[in-house]
């Protein structure tokens, strides 16, 4: 089991090191330095100009530029922001923190409702239950994200009750801390909840999907031979079938929910990663590019290492391998 | 003699189809019934059938009777039904494999089995479970039970499936194609045990298969199927020695 | 069922399950007709994309008039005026002095009426453009953009997941290991950062391809994944044995014998990875990434209804958001739809 998480940590550094250097070579391949416009810009001093083309060693070939930004990373040196005139660490921290709530929420979200769902849907097959399940399943991975987001904004604009967009109300800083909890909670609502939306309809088809499959399995035969409760069959043996392979899938759907929450959290001027890196990008103010990429990977790197330990943990086909 | 198990005029179809035809026979107390026949024969299927066990699509038509230990088991309710199954009669799967759940140990398979039927403690229980591996002639039994079936190997799988059979007591066992998706050594070895609990244990047994050569072994009367029908049936070594229908000759040439 | 059915006539029969299939014939339907608008955007359109009228910035839906005064009429529009109130808001207000009789088949086009009149069926943009002809050219934009992508993803996938289902060993551990990262790659924030790759003054045909590009790479490697899977299982059937031991070369075994099976069994696939690239581009053009105005797409054309007061006086702004959603639950059923069909266990 070790091994097997090194083997991922392996693979998903490498993976780290191949988005950043790309990400990198795209940027740098574009006509016109970036250094060229900045020497032009009169908010930066010509000194903080002189100070980064050293660390970055802009003179030298591409590969060695590269190099010099892995080890400023390491060192944590991130680059400056030529937008928000700060360093870029300056700029990510508490993005970071609120894309990963945003997720983590969704997530959550999608799970502890798409699972049972589509165990009710399996067990009630072409019955209305399904029937209707599946139309608006379909129709909710269909919907756009972000339209979605609008179509929800609309009617709470409409009928109040959720605020419309960004973290914090106004009065955040004056609120107790149960209070400034409840505050992001119910800012959270609306993103996490159209976020939430398009994952849930898939999975909760595919759950569906692997518990008819069980279902067929001979060993679910074997268990009513043995006289078993047909709550132990479907609950204890059937259910417990059916999620693990969901299991894998938990490094791919937070991946998704990643990337899905970067646009709604443009729509839902949600302060995240997403929304900087848009800015960023407008602005191609290319340190914050890079490092929001980067970030990406590695709250995405967390999730698939968290995913695989889930995995290695609940199949026993894989936490024990063969013996005799 | 009451026989154990009376099957009379079972017909089972899907849709239109007919599956089983008609089929009656009896099964005495401690003695092994051979179903044999080829794929499509409906032999699977009448195993099922007693267990009330078919998918779905399939129904048995009225005017079919199981009788089992003088109870209609086609009139009973699902309740009762379930205490039949695994309490009362016991059945052991083609392919171990496949017929265990991956996620949970042979211990926690066979528990199952006793808690849904009996009283007896926890202790109990794995006393009772360790001396049912124990006659299933597995090494080392208190291995068996903390170990995942893809742990072990192919020829213990199959005692293990045969001892979770076993573990509730019943009074018949339904064994469905039993030594099949076994290597010949294997199937030897497995016969041999048949053989044995069966002296043990007095077990009166339906053996669902299609080689005649493990039917002639253990087998006391074999009826012989072949699409839905039984085509002959007697005492296995009348049957085999001198088949009288050509579809049995044409079996017994395929075994020799 | 056990039953030796050869790979043609295999195919044939998933065809016939999938006519049967009553919500994938109407979708693919819906598919046709919507390509079918999106090919003829010049004749059914009243108007060029680009053709503005900065004084009905938000014009409201023209309606077309069957009655002049109680009376049967030919249908005619009544244009709108742009009156003030008494906050200083703009209200459009109809203008019922002027009729502008609809006429057909004039200037290349189904249907329009003269200057100074305008026709705003489903209403007007920020400038003043027919959000109906934008909508239409932009059905263009977005559904083709998907196909090319899908083309190139699969042509992408194919190559690899081909080479890596035939070979095996060491050959598909690596493709395969590269395919995964690909695919655990954060979709939306590649997308951006390539895009801010594109220089500025590519123009819109350039920015077109380059969405395209984009698109292909962040899902080739689900495909490949999807490709050789099929590949490891059809390299073990009797004619590519028979054709080993015939002396056919590799390539060719590839090419002409597994890839066309490849093809039918990942139409399914094909279907539903078209729908998501219609909604990545959309995703792009909405934040001003992707295709550039004036040149609509489905997307840029919502990115007006992005902030909520817009949306408020001028809900008909929404509508290019409703076309996203058929074309992609179109594609997302007719997809499904042909999965079922291929399925062996659902023919049953």
């Amino acid at each position: 089991m070790i091994k097997h998480i090194i083997q991922r940590l392996c693979s998903t550094i490498l993976l780290l090191l191949a988005v950043s250097f790309f990400t990198f070579w795209l940027m740098h391949a574009t006509p016109g330095s970036f250094f060229d416009s900045l020497r032009l810009n009169p908010q930066i001093s010509p000194e903080t100009v002189e100070r980064y083309e050293k660390i970055y060693h802009l003179k030298d070939p591409l590969l060695v530029q590269y190099m010099h930004w892995v080890i400023n990373i390491l060192h944590g040196e991130w680059g400056y922001s030529f937008y928000y005139n700060v360093p870029v660490i300056h700029v990510l921290g508490s993005r970071l923190f609120n894309t990963f709530i945003l997720s983590l929420t969704s997530f959550l979200l999608t799970w502890t409702v798409a699972i049972p769902l589509g165990v009710w849907a399996a067990l009630r097959r072409n019955q209305w239950v399904d029937r209707v399940l599946s139309v608006l399943s379909f129709a909710a991975f269909s919907t756009p994200g972000f339209f979605l987001a609008v179509l929800v904004l609309y009617a709470a604009s409409q009928w109040g009750g959720l605020p419309l967009g960004g973290m914090h109300s106004p009065n955040y800083d004056d609120m107790t801390i149960l209070g400034k909890v409840r505050d992001t909670l119910l800012h959270l609502v609306i993103p996490a909840g159209v976020l939430s939306l398009s994952a849930m309809a898939s999975l909760q088809r595919l759950m569906r999907g692997n518990m008819l499959g069980v279902l067929r399995q001979q060993y679910i035969l074997a268990a009513r031979a043995k006289g078993l409760p047909e709550g132990v069959v479907i609950y204890r043996h059937a259910l417990r079938n059916a999620f693990n392979p969901m299991v894998t899938l938990l490094g791919y759907e937070f991946a998704s929910l990643l990337s899905g929450a970067a646009l709604i959290e443009i729509v839902c001027s949600w302060p995240g990663l997403g929304s900087l890196l848009l800015t960023a990008v407008r602005a191609k103010d290319v340190y914050v590019v890079m490092s929001s990429t980067l970030l990406a990977g590695v709250l995405l790197v967390m999730g698939n290492i968290l995913a695989d330990i889930l995995l290695t943990w609940v199949d026993p086909r894989i936490r024990y391998g063969k013996k005799d | 003699m009451i026989p154990l198990l009376s099957i009379n005029n079972l017909t089972v179809s899907v849709g239109p189809k007919v599956l089983v035809n008609d089929v009656s026979f009896d099964v005495p107390e401690a003695k092994i019934l051979a179903i044999a026949g080829g794929s499509g024969s409906g032999k699977t299927t009448i195993g099922l059938s007693i267990l009330r066990l078919l998918p779905s699509a399939l129904s048995i038509q009225g005017g079919s009777r199981i009788v089992f230990e003088g109870h209609d088991l086609l009139g009973l309710p699902e309740a009762d039904m379930r205490r039949c199954r695994g309490a009362r009669i016991g059945m052991v799967f083609q392919e171990p494999l496949s017929a265990f759940d991956p996620l949970f140990t042979i211990g926690q398979q066979l528990d199952e089995v006793l808690v849904a039927h009996t009283r007896l403690t926890k202790s109990g229980r794995y006393e009772k479970i360790l001396q049912t591996l124990n006659e299933v002639e597995l090494p080392d039994p208190k291995r068996a039970y903390v170990s995942f079936p893809h742990q072990l190997s192919g020829g213990m799988r199959q005692r293990a499936m045969i001892a979770q059979a076993m573990v509730g007591d019943p009074s018949l066992i339904i064994a469905d194609e039993p030594t099949s998706s076994l290597d010949v050594t294997l199937q030897v070895k497995i016969m041999e045990l048949f053989s044995k609990l069966r002296v043990k244990k007095n077990m009166t047994m339906v053996l669902i298969a299609h080689d005649l050569g493990m039917i002639s072994h253990l087998a006391d009367e074999v009826i012989i199927c072949r699409a839905g029908q039984i085509v002959e049936r007697g005492s296995v070594r009348q049957v085999i020695d001198s088949p009288q229908h050509e579809y049995t000759k044409a079996l017994v040439e395929a075994f020799q | 069922m056990g039953r030796k059915i050869n790979s043609n006539s295999r195919t044939s029969l998933a065809f016939a399950s999938f006519r049967r299939n009553r919500m994938g014939m109407i979708c693919l339907w819906g598919l046709v007709i919507l390509y079918a608008m999106a090919i003829f955007a010049d004749f059914v359109s009243p108007y060029s994309y680009k053709d503005e009228e900065r004084n009905f910035s938000y014009c409201p839906p023209t309606r077309i008039e069957f009655r002049d005064q109680g009376k049967w009429a030919a249908p005619f529009v009544y244009h709108y005026a742009l009156t003030f109130d008494a906050m200083h808001r703009r209200v459009y207000v109809v203008d019922r002095s002027q009729k502008y009789p609809l006429h057909f088949f004039k200037g290349g086009r189904l249907w329009g009426v003269d200057a100074p009149g305008r026709f705003y069926w489903w209403g007007a943009d920020a400038r003043g453009r027919d959000l109906f002809s934008r909508i239409w050219y932009g059905a263009r934009i977005s559904l083709s953009i998907g196909l090319l992508g899908v083309g190139i993803s699969f042509m992408l996938g194919l190559l690899i997941g081909g080479l890596a289902g035939f070979y095996g060993g060491w050959v598909d551990s690596v493709l395969m290991r590269i395919c995964e990262m690909f695919m655990m790659l954060p979709g939306f924030y590649l997308m951006l950062a390539l895009r801010a790759a594109v220089p500025e003054n590519f123009n819109s045909v350039q920015v077109y391809f380059s969405v395209v590009v984009i698109l292909a790479f962040i899902g080739w490697a689900s495909l490949a994944r999807i490709i050789r899977g099929m590949a490891l299982s059809l390299r073990e059937r009797d004619f590519v044995l028979a054709a080993k031991t015939m002396g056919v070369p590799d390539v060719v075994i590839i090419f002409k014998h597994i890839l066309p099976q490849t093809i039918s069994y990942s139409m399914a696939t094909l279907m539903l990875t078209v729908s998501s690239y219609i909604l990545a581009e959309a995703g792009l053009s909405v934040v001003g990434l992707g295709i550039q105005d004036p040149v609509p797409s489905w997307g840029n054309l919502l990115s007006d209804a992005m902030s909520i007061v817009p949306v408020l006086f001028a809900p008909w702004i929404l509508l290019p958001g409703l076309f996203i959603f058929i074309a992609v639950m179109c594609f997302n059923v007719v997809g499904d739809a042909l999965r079922d069909a291929f399925d062996p266990m659902f023919n049953e």
